[in-house]
């Protein structure tokens, strides 16, 4: 492309528009309209030298528009789903490329609980999502997002990252996560990370270190990237959430990441016991994986965790990622 | 010239008809301004009218005219940098004397009273008086109506007077006097109904009056008159409303009062004027 870009938007996932914002910083240059519901945390990152904000979109100013999903936007009554909604509305006269965040995972919106109305209530979730985005462009974050058992459509872009903005220190023998701790149970499968922090806690006196429950690493991201490189074990519990970016964060760290089994495109990149230990979705058994690669497997886990860096350098990097977004962006505005 | 109005309700997220003074001072406006809107995301203006919106951000970033409205003293709590806000606007307006008198004593921005007028086409139903008292109402703020009604309890239980309380949550008399109260929710929906199945408004002071007190707007009075319904803020108004002649002339005056003084398109004028001297200012 050869005149530079410029992409309006709203705040909405500051580590997600970070790491976009900074692949596209010869290309692009954002602006971000004050809203009423998201806004830039700048203590998690620094805006990027190439994004600004604005007071309100303007037409004819702007080249394309990224707007903003998540499963929860199908409850009207949040903040984030009349955000997406109005701005939809409003931006008209360029293309719109929606960025969805999420995967059809919301049993909490239609408050229900059995197997089978988990299925309803996810059938729900995608036919709303698609009346919400219509004929635009989604981006998901993975290729099993476009599966039927998830979305069924969408142009899957796996993220991409600067792997020297993350510190692969000395490591220290402890467990950390950096699972959301908050909203939307199921979809994090929270459930297991909880039984098995007891479990380590009550059974072998481990403490799992989870980032905003019982450790303050969202204060800078310079607190969190140190904390981080210098854990030796990262755990991720969800399987229904596309493409943790915490996971790939630690493995740029050199962590070894302790993986439950089914998570979206596992089979594309992670190989079990060699870049990534991959676990059935048991507490128990996660737990003894934990306590091994504490104790007398901690050299094994940081073979491991160098291996999951490279394998995360070679595939999660910003020149594909980049790339991804041009090829896209290209089609939206050039077809 | 485009004005959006961002009202304390749209800006927080919160249910449509939950915030009275974003009614009032946002619907009921913008409802009578052929040229002003509520605000919704991203939208372009030329004046942006800030309804207890302390929007610091969105204050830097916006180019045309800012008006801040404020209708709570909310400096006394923190929640409002009044000096640090001022130096980001063109002016202020506010819903009350006691607001103007400090505000403006404080900033050097222009500073203009207007209060909470009414959208006049919303009060489409009067109260008949007819027979003697027997049902006062009193509307307002669950926390306001535990300082308030104890005091007057005492009296309506001797009088025979029933109380309908109209708040945002139930109120509990302990069974300590024998009256008959009921208890409705607050709904913009039915409000006028629920004042008016009563013969009186009652508006008693709160037994000890804190700092806020004066700051606080007489819309909750003017609601009532344009009901056609009296107000009585103590025992005394309260007897001399007994008699049905006697509210049916009060609120004959009332109205009269209401049409002239408290009609929203007076605000819209005064909005209308504010802007132009902004924009002169600017120049």
């Amino acid at each position: 492309m050869s005149k530079r870009l410029k992409i309006v938007t709203t705040p909405w996932h500051t580590m997600h528009f970070w790491d976009l914002f900074n692949a596209l910083k010869d290309d692009a240059d954002f602006f971000l309209i004050h809203n009423s519901s998201k806004k830039w945390y700048y203590e998690t990152r620094p805006l990027p030298e190439n994004a600004s904000y604005v007071p309100y979109y303007e037409k004819g100013k702007y080249d394309l528009a990224i707007l903003d999903v998540d499963q929860q936007c199908v409850n009207d009554n949040l903040g984030k789903s009349r955000l997406y909604k109005e701005m939809r509305d409003l931006i008209t006269d360029i293309p719109v490329i929606v960025i969805n965040h999420g995967s059809p995972v919301y049993p909490e919106f239609l408050k229900i609980g059995d197997n089978e109305t988990f299925e309803y209530a996810e059938k729900k979730c995608k036919r709303d999502m698609r009346e919400l985005v219509g004929k635009k462009t989604m981006v998901i974050n993975s290729f099993a997002g476009k599966t039927d058992k998830e979305w069924g459509w969408g142009n899957p872009i796996w993220h991409g990252m600067n792997k020297d903005d993350w510190f692969d220190l000395t490591k220290e023998p402890r467990v950390f996560t950096a699972l959301s701790p908050a909203g939307c149970d199921l979809y994090y499968n929270r459930e297991r990370m909880n039984e098995v922090s007891q479990i380590l806690e009550e059974k072998y006196g481990i403490i799992l270190w989870w980032a905003r429950v019982n450790i303050d690493t969202e204060k800078s991201f310079d607190t969190y990237r140190n904390y981080l490189g210098k854990s030796l074990l990262y755990l991720d519990t969800s399987f229904r959430t596309p493409m943790n970016r915490g996971r790939t964060e630690a493995m740029l760290s050199g962590c070894c990441v302790i993986q439950v089994d089914g998570a979206h495109d596992l089979n594309k990149f992670a190989i079990n016991g060699k870049n990534m230990v991959i676990v059935p979705d048991n507490a128990e058994e996660i737990a003894k994986k934990v306590v091994y690669y504490l104790g007398e497997g901690y050299q094994e886990a940081v073979k491991i965790g160098q291996a999951g860096k490279q394998m995360a350098i070679e595939t999660f990097n910003y020149k594909r990622y980049r790339q991804d977004w041009l090829d896209i962006i290209a089609k939206k505005i050039w077809r | 010239m485009e004005i959006k109005i961002i009202t304390f309700q749209k800006k927080h997220g919160r249910r449509q008809g939950s915030i009275g003074s974003s009614i009032i001072r946002g619907d009921w406006l913008a409802n009578h301004w052929p040229e002003a809107e509520i605000w919704t995301e991203g939208v372009k203006s030329d004046v942006m009218i800030f309804q207890k919106v302390y929007w610091s951000e969105m204050m830097k970033e916006y180019p045309g005219i800012k008006i801040l409205d404020l209708c709570d003293p909310d400096w006394l709590t923190g929640e409002l940098e009044l000096v640090k806000l001022s130096k980001l606007v063109d002016a202020i307006t506010c819903s009350s004397q006691g607001l103007y008198d400090y505000v403006s004593k404080i900033v050097d921005i222009p500073v203009r009273m207007i209060p909470d007028r009414l959208d006049l086409d919303f009060f489409d139903f009067k109260k008949k008086h007819e027979k003697k008292l027997k049902k006062v109402a009193w509307f307002g703020y669950g926390h306001n109506a535990k300082s308030v009604l104890p005091s007057v309890i005492p009296s309506l239980a001797r009088l025979g007077i029933g109380l309908i309380i109209i708040s945002n949550e139930e109120y509990n008399n302990d069974g300590a006097y024998e009256i008959e109260i009921q208890n409705k929710r607050f709904d913009w929906d039915t409000i006028k109904y629920d004042l008016t199945n009563a013969d009186v408004i009652i508006n008693p002071q709160p037994m000890q009056i804190n700092t806020r007190f004066k700051y606080k707007s007489d819309n909750k009075t003017w609601i009532a008159y344009a009901l056609g319904m009296p107000v009585a803020n103590d025992l005394e108004e309260m007897e001399r409303f007994m008699d049905p002649d006697e509210r049916n002339k009060e609120a004959e005056k009332n109205l009269k009062f209401i049409k002239e003084k408290c009609d929203i398109k007076q605000s819209v004028i005064e909005f209308t004027d504010l802007i132009k001297l902004c924009q002169e200012r600017k120049k």
